[in-house]
């Protein structure tokens, strides 16, 4: 079986586009939160997004965010159109919602055109040459994260030379007024883990990674980053909206991913949470974690990074994978943003908080959860 | 000739559903399946959508005729792998309505994500496996692969593949809509037959295997076909095949991948000839 390793990262987010910005903001614990300057969200008492300002535009967001991202991706790999043209390359693409902003506009009849999300994944694969058909995952918030489990797979069985693995979702009042229907957002600020969260932020994004195998990766004679050493996906089939509160179906979800990856809990040195900062999701995700990793919870770093870029959606799993490379690189964990005191239960958590912190990071587990009951999880392996 | 190589396993079809309006009429409504009652007693019944209901039909079915009672299987080892290019989109229009008319409706929300029906279905058997939601009708063999994987690597002992197409304003006014004459809720059930392990391939061949398809050492009795990436409802296409074949007497249908085509799933049934 192949060994996974990644070799490009691309990155759209509201803390940076292109992987040096967000790499900073990242370090300097910046957020990318504010009122959002495009959506008309006067109707409503929440107003905090996190938006990506450098792409302007409502018409092609989606698209313009994932081409960005991959262009990156391809450049940062160098993968050449030779190299493309002459290998089998895949593209798999993750999102919860595709190009819905621009379906809103044609159902309001202010453009003439959307599309769908595997007509974004056609229309990539056109701009740059890949002869094979996209491959896309909608399973709402895991949608990218799952993106990345079928990649590695795709890397194993050797069905495929090199697989860029994308998310995207675009911010829209329609997926806005979703959450805000369901009494998900904050009103206040998104604070992950902390003992006064009250909600989400939604955010926006793309990014994406190139997968290959070690052994393709050194022929190249590329940079690798890391290895996508592990996956798994789990159902709690229990509610459309809530987590399970048991949080059995998260559990099964971290211990298969590292089961799968040949890791022991003991050797993480990183959890990147899903951490919404919603009130169960939050409480769900620290059951879990105590359960898999139990004693090693007080030494093992845990953070979420969705207090920076907000919460995007179906693109979260890959701008997280994206971080996790970074992270293994720069040798760096990130903090918490907004993070002040735990809950009392969690409170021996080795939470990371106010500064990120200089580390060796050896293996990384990032997690993410989805209505529905889907539960997604990969771990990272320094090369 | 067929051959199978290193640690292969077949897919065996062991169950098969595809709802489809039998009139003129091109849409389907859950109400005119008898089925409907077994659900309609479950909790969370008011919630879900159309869509739902018609694909927990498929699903009841096609469990039914793969002979399984879910209840007796390991929940966590049972996995689902869905696709459909336009999800629900007739509920992504009510909420942009209830959005523009003020008066917002959350469930609309929640049954619009494209995974709801998967979820669904998920949550009524209690199927805690691999949930997974492809959007597109293209993905037919990566549906197989990705089944092929999760019973090869035995995180699943069943995997249920479906696809699913609901009209909606938004499909009638798509530019490729005029490729879906009618609704469908297609569902497939997926065991693993494994043991074909390079060294031991003739006394599987002889016993086993043979046993369940009467292969014979000149195989050309096994009719092969072959679906490629170019097909959208494959997986209907397949479902609507082994719905003729079995009229025709055929029984055991399985599926496999060639490793070193790996663009190309074959489909082999058992003869009523032999």
């Amino acid at each position: 079986m192949n060994e996974c390793v990644i070799t490009g990262v691309g990155i759209v987010s509201a803390i940076g586009v292109g992987k040096e910005k967000f790499w900073e903001s990242v370090v300097k614990n910046r957020s990318g939160i504010q009122d959002s300057t495009f959506l008309d969200l006067s109707k409503y008492n929440c107003k905090k997004v996190a938006e990506v300002k450098e792409i302007v535009g409502k018409i092609n967001r989606g698209y313009k965010f994932l081409k960005t991202a991959v262009e990156e991706v391809i450049s940062d790999a160098k993968l050449f159109a030779s190299d493309i043209s002459k290998q089998k390359v895949k593209v798999i693409i993750g999102s919860a919602h595709g190009s819905l902003i621009d379906w809103e506009n044609w159902y309001r009849k202010e453009t003439e055109k959307f599309f769908s999300i595997e007509e974004l994944g056609f229309r990539l694969n056109k701009e740059f040459n890949i002869n094979s058909l996209p491959l896309c995952v909608s399973t709402a918030c895991t949608s990218s994260t799952i993106a990345l489990g079928l990649g590695l797979n795709m890397i194993r069985e050797e069905l495929a030379d090199i697989v860029i693995v994308a998310g995207v979702d675009v911010l829209t009042e329609f997926v806005f007024a979703g959450f805000h229907s369901l009494r998900a957002l904050s009103s206040t600020f998104c604070r992950p883990f902390d003992k006064t969260r009250d909600g989400l932020v939604l955010g926006e994004g793309a990014a994406a990674v190139v997968l290959e195998s070690y052994e393709h990766a050194k022929k190249r004679n590329v940079e690798i980053y890391c290895k996508l050493q592990g996956f798994a996906t789990t159902s709690d089939a229990k509610n459309f909206t809530a987590p399970d509160f048991g949080a059995d179906g998260i559990y099964r979800c971290v211990v298969n991913a590292l089961s799968d990856a040949k890791v022991e809990p003991k050797d993480v040195s990183y959890i990147n949470a899903h951490g919404t900062g919603t009130l169960y999701n939050d409480k769900a995700e620290c059951v879990a974690y105590k359960k898999v990793f139990q004693q090693y919870m007080s030494s093992i770093p845990i953070s979420s990074i969705k207090s920076m870029v907000g919460h995007t959606s179906g693109a979260c799993g890959v701008i997280e994978a994206v971080l996790c490379c970074l992270c293994i690189k720069h040798s760096f964990v990130p903090a918490t943003f907004g993070l002040q005191t735990p809950e009392e239960e969690f409170s021996y958590f080795n939470f990371v908080s106010v500064y990120g912190r200089e580390q060796k990071v050896k293996f990384v587990v990032s997690t993410n959860l989805a209505f529905g009951g889907s539960n997604a999880c990969v771990v990272f392996g320094k090369e | 000739m067929l051959s199978l190589e290193k640690n292969e396993i077949l897919l065996l079809i062991t169950g098969v559903e595809i709802l489809q309006p039998n009139d003129s009429n091109n849409v389907l409504n859950s109400k005119k399946f008898k089925e409907i009652s077994l659900f309609s007693k479950w909790e969370k019944f008011r919630q879900i959508n159309e869509e739902a209901k018609l694909m927990l039909i498929a699903t009841k079915n096609a469990l039914d005729d793969a002979k399984v009672d879910i209840n007796k299987l390991d929940k966590t080892k049972i996995g689902l792998v869905f696709e459909t290019i336009f999800g629900s989109f007739t509920n992504y229009e009510n909420f942009e309505d209830s959005i523009i008319s003020g008066s917002l409706r959350p469930q609309e929300f929640v049954c619009s994500l494209t995974s709801f029906v998967t979820s669904a279905v998920s949550i009524f058997f209690g199927i805690k496996g691999p949930c997974i939601t492809f959007s597109g009708l293209h993905s037919f063999v990566d549906v197989i692969l990705y089944s092929y994987q999760l019973l090869k690597t035995k995180i699943c002992n069943i995997v249920i593949i479906g696809e699913w197409i609901k009209f909606s304003k938004t499909l009638s006014k798509y530019s490729s809509a005029e490729n879906y004459k009618t609704e469908l809720f297609t569902t497939i059930v997926l065991k693993s037959l494994d043991g074909f392990k390079k060294n031991e391939y003739s006394p599987f061949y002889k016993s086993e295997f043979c046993r369940n398809f009467c292969i014979d050492f000149t195989l050309d009795v096994i009719k092969e076909e072959v679906f490629n990436y170019e097909n959208s409802l494959g997986i209907t296409s397949l479902a609507q095949k082994i719905k003729f074949l079995k009229q025709q007497g055929m029984k055991n249908f399985c599926l496999f991948y060639i490793t070193e085509d790996k663009n190309k799933i074959n489909f082999l049934y058992e003869s009523k000839n032999l």
